[in-house]
């Protein structure tokens, strides 16, 4: 009974300091990324702005930025109440707040915000020569020319590959999508950053590596659970306990340096691997349709790094299970 | 071998029943989130939000504090009341006796006015300062210490050992029971505290993790129970693991 | 001579620790209270009334409220509990009878910490909870458990439902310890089961129930803590403790009632305790 307590709450206790490692990261990456504007006020100034997160898919909504209280501490995105603003639609999306409103309100956002969601205010940085891709899964007609700074360079039926000679980073989806809606009629246009999408990609080994981690973590836990057992030597049971506990180090440095691109987040679980899988699946199809394949050729060498990055450790665990069981057979033999 | 009797066994499931379903109740309503089938709650906990975990690990910390200086100074009293004698010994006992029973209010309140004055209110020392002296420990201690033989004492000093090491080295071994009781209870005590945190902490941010989920609820009730199960792990398993110990432990509270 | 003088200095450095603890924490502040009850006032006014608070106290119909939920609590609570753990020790007592997993799980409740112990009140006992649905269906109306006198009524069953297992582990202990031969030679003279009941378990149990009792007491007071977070700092009539008037007398800053009342209290439970324990005692004297 002992031992099966003792053993239970021990992979519970080695899950609860890898959530503990896990969850900053997790918050970290989930944080909107957002460009605000900041109302002092004032009665006389020009409470006009215009709003690109105005319209977000069917829903329509205001948000600004407050501290949160409670359990929610931090910067929090909350929703303004309609009252205190004013829609004017006549020359694009303008809202008017009433005057001597005083709220730190969000232009731009990495992905369409909820009240509650935790919040980061940056700066934008006009960033040259950037690449964006268009998906179209019911084809694009351009309605109008594009403007000076975007340059078709390849296009093909579900997509295009676009150059754009200033692009404001960290991308904004629904900012760029809102200018360029104007010059194409597309349906369901989803549009993606291709630097963005390069460095996902790259940090995929890193992913594999920190899963593969956690598969050791556990395997290394179930074999000192085995070795509690009086047949083996108590060294063996020590050294696997520490190399269970060690597996936790390179997972704490690991959920430091990973640093995924906002704008591919999922909207509410960092472990939503459905709408990862569905934004590479739209991403692919672009690249494909439109002719080009570097981000698939990337893709490929990192999953083949990630997978021989698991299949190392896979062989590492096989090798120290091996060994312990040379170990316990010489054990058995002495006693 | 003589068979249990049906009334038995049906009053035998009955009360394994009604102690263990309330536990998973709570573990399956946690994954219950208006009306299907959802990790989301406990991924809200344990993966996605950093404040549970984090104040769970500063709760933990504060416990096992309170709990180890408590196991320490019961030890040491323990022992002074029972292999010794001294003037006012038989008070002294009566009087920690009757501390003992006290509910916590009656202390609670003027440590309030004292913690102000001497300008800990806030800090989380007021909360573990009483804890630290609480006089259940030092009960079961003397107790236990009781039911070890003088002559073993004796022996022990004969060969030269002094007060601490008899303490040590003849007392202890053979009340680990006693030991791990006072520890296990201390820690519950701690762990469960309600009153002390709401009266001497101001800052929500400074409440322990089972005050804070009951003054300030998390804002969707499933959260709350995927949070209700992080809490109850440590004396879960404390209690599961040291299950025979325990009960020898408070009955040598209650046996001479 | 001098040992007995060095013995007892090396005692009172072994129980110094506590002993200061106490004093800052504990004594001291009791001290406060006393002072408090016998003055009225604050600051500059504060006046010497001596038991002019005490008499207040009497004529104060929420203390006397609170001090007649809290005793009968105490009194129904302790009463149910001893009999309740009574009953479920010498369930486990016998080997052919005992079930090692009510054994190990028994002390389970109590592991359950405070908020979800609130939590499942609150899902059971609701207005909308899993026992009005139970009298729904039924076909009577539910009511709002939780206020009027049926919150007593939960709260003393919360009170059993967490706590019993710790008096069970003490009784059980205490059964464990009569020796079996005192059953074998009863059995021999042709005893029966309840005749072994109250000749020989009980007259040797009168220790272990009075340790049952005792830290049945101390969890009983702790129950406030559920009480508090279910109903608040004024929950409805039936269960408004001691604890709760001691509590609230505090937050208005009348320190005379707080303290009358606390008093009253600690004089209450010493008087009550030194009685039990004499009593136990004699009980118990022919084993010395």
């Amino acid at each position: 009974m002992k031992r099966k307590v003792l053993c239970t709450f021990s992979l519970l206790a080695y899950l609860l300091l890898f959530c503990t490692i896990f969850s900053p990261m997790a918050q970290r990456e989930m944080t909107v990324l957002a460009t605000v504007k900041q109302l002092d006020g004032s009665v006389y100034h020009n409470n006009t702005l215009s709003i690109y997160t105005y319209c977000w898919g069917q829903r329509e909504g205001l948000f600004h930025i407050v501290e949160g209280t409670g359990w929610n501490s931090g910067s929090r995105i909350a929703e303004i109440d309609p009252l205190y603003y004013t829609v004017q639609r006549n020359y694009g999306e303008y809202i008017s707040l009433h005057p001597g409103t005083k709220y730190t309100i969000v232009l731009s956002a990495t992905k369409a915000p909820q009240t509650g969601d935790p919040v980061q205010i940056v700066e934008t940085t006009q960033s040259p020569g950037e690449k964006l891709i268009l998906y179209t899964p019911n084809g694009a007609t351009a309605t109008q020319p594009l403007q000076n700074n975007f340059t078709i360079l390849q296009q093909g039926e579900k997509g295009m590959l676009m150059d754009s000679i200033r692009l404001e980073m960290p991308f904004f989806e629904h900012q760029i999508q809102q200018s360029l809606a104007k010059r194409f009629d597309a349906e369901g246009m989803r549009l993606y950053s291709y630097t963005e999408v390069e460095s996902f990609l790259r940090q995929l080994p890193m992913v594999a590596l920190l899963t593969g981690l956690l598969l050791v973590g556990l395997l290394l836990w179930a074999g000192t659970c085995g070795l509690t057992k009086k047949q083996y030597p108590p060294a063996l049971l020590w050294i696997n306990f520490s190399l269970t506990g060690l597996t936790l180090l390179p997972i704490l440095l690991l959920s430091k340096t990973i640093d995924l691109p906002a704008s591919l987040m999922p909207q509410n679980s960092f472990l939503d691997i459905g709408h990862y899988v569905g934004e590479f699946r739209n991403i692919f199809a672009a690249m494909d349709s439109a002719g080009d394949e570097s981000l698939f050729l990337l893709c490929r060498q990192m999953l083949l790094t990630a997978t021989a990055i698991i299949l190392a450790f896979a062989v590492f665990c096989g090798l120290l299970l091996f060994l312990e069981n040379k170990w316990r057979k010489r054990y058995a033999a002495k006693i | 071998m003589s068979k249990r009797s049906p009334f038995v066994v049906f009053i035998s499931a009955f009360l394994c029943a009604v102690c263990i379903v309330p536990f998973v109740y709570v573990l399956v309503s946690g994954m219950i989130r208006s009306g299907h089938w959802t990790l989301q709650s406990y991924y809200e906990v344990f993966l996605g939000k950093t404040e549970f975990l984090l104040r769970f690990w500063k709760s933990l910390g504060l416990s096992m504090a309170i709990a180890a200086v408590q196991v320490v100074i019961s030890a040491f009293a323990g022992y002074g009341f029972a292999k010794f004698r001294f003037p006012g010994k038989n008070v002294l006992f009566f009087l920690l006796m009757i501390l003992m029973i006290l509910p916590l209010q009656v202390t609670l309140m003027p440590n309030y006015l004292l913690f102000q004055n001497m300008h800990l209110l806030g800090t989380q020392l007021s909360l573990a300062l009483p804890a630290f002296f609480a006089p259940l420990g030092t009960f079961i201690m003397t107790q236990s210490f009781q039911a070890t033989a003088d002559s073993v004492i004796e022996a022990a000093q004969l060969d030269g050992c002094n007060s601490v090491s008899v303490l040590l080295r003849v007392l202890l071994p053979n009340s680990s029971n006693a030991l791990i009781c006072t520890a296990l209870l201390s820690f519950a005590d701690a762990w469960n505290m309600v009153e002390q945190p709401l009266t001497f902490l101001k800052d929500f941010q400074d409440y322990p993790l089972s005050v804070a989920l009951a003054s300030v609820s998390p804002a969707e009730p499933t959260v709350l129970m995927a949070c209700c199960v992080l809490v109850a792990l440590p004396p879960l398993f404390l209690f599961l693991f040291f299950n025979r110990e325990l009960g020898s432990g408070i009955a040598a509270g209650g046996e001479k | 001579m001098k040992l007995q003088t060095k013995k007892a200095w090396t005692a009172f450095l072994l129980i110094l620790p506590l002993l200061i603890g106490c004093l800052v924490f504990y004594g001291a502040p009791f001290v406060l209270v006393i002072w408090f009850s016998v003055v009225r006032g604050n600051g500059a006014a504060t006046q010497f009334v001596g038991l002019g608070n005490y008499a207040k106290l009497m004529e104060n119909p929420v203390f006397l409220l609170a001090a007649k939920n809290t005793l009968g609590f105490l009194a129904v609570g302790l009463a149910l509990i001893l009999l309740l753990s009574y009953a479920i020790a010498l369930l486990l007592r016998s080997p052919a009878q005992r079930s090692s997993l009510l054994q190990s799980v028994v002390i389970l409740p109590y592991v359950m910490p405070v908020i979800g112990t609130v939590i499942l009140v609150d899902v059971l006992f609701a207005e909308t909870g899993l026992w009005s649905k139970l009298y729904n269906l039924l076909g009577l109306p539910a009511q709002s458990w939780l206020q009027g006198s049926s919150a007593f009524w939960i709260i003393v069953l919360l009170y059993l439902w967490k706590n019993t297992g710790y008096s069970v582990l003490i009784l059980l202990s205490g059964l464990l310890t009569i020796p079996k031969d005192h059953y074998d030679a009863a059995e021999l003279d042709g005893a029966n089961r309840w005749q072994k009941l109250r000749y020989i378990t009980a007259p040797q149990m009168w220790y272990s129930v009075f340790f049952a009792g005792v830290f049945s007491l101390i969890n009983a007071f702790k129950c406030f803590r559920e009480i508090f977070l279910i109903g608040g700092e004024a929950p409805d009539e039936s269960i408004y403790m001691l604890q709760h008037f001691i509590n609230n007398s505090f937050k208005k800053l009348s320190y005379g009632k707080t303290a009358a009342a606390s008093l009253l209290l600690t004089f209450l439970l010493c008087g009550l305790f030194a009685l039990c324990y004499r009593f136990v005692l004699r009980k118990e004297a022919y084993k010395r």
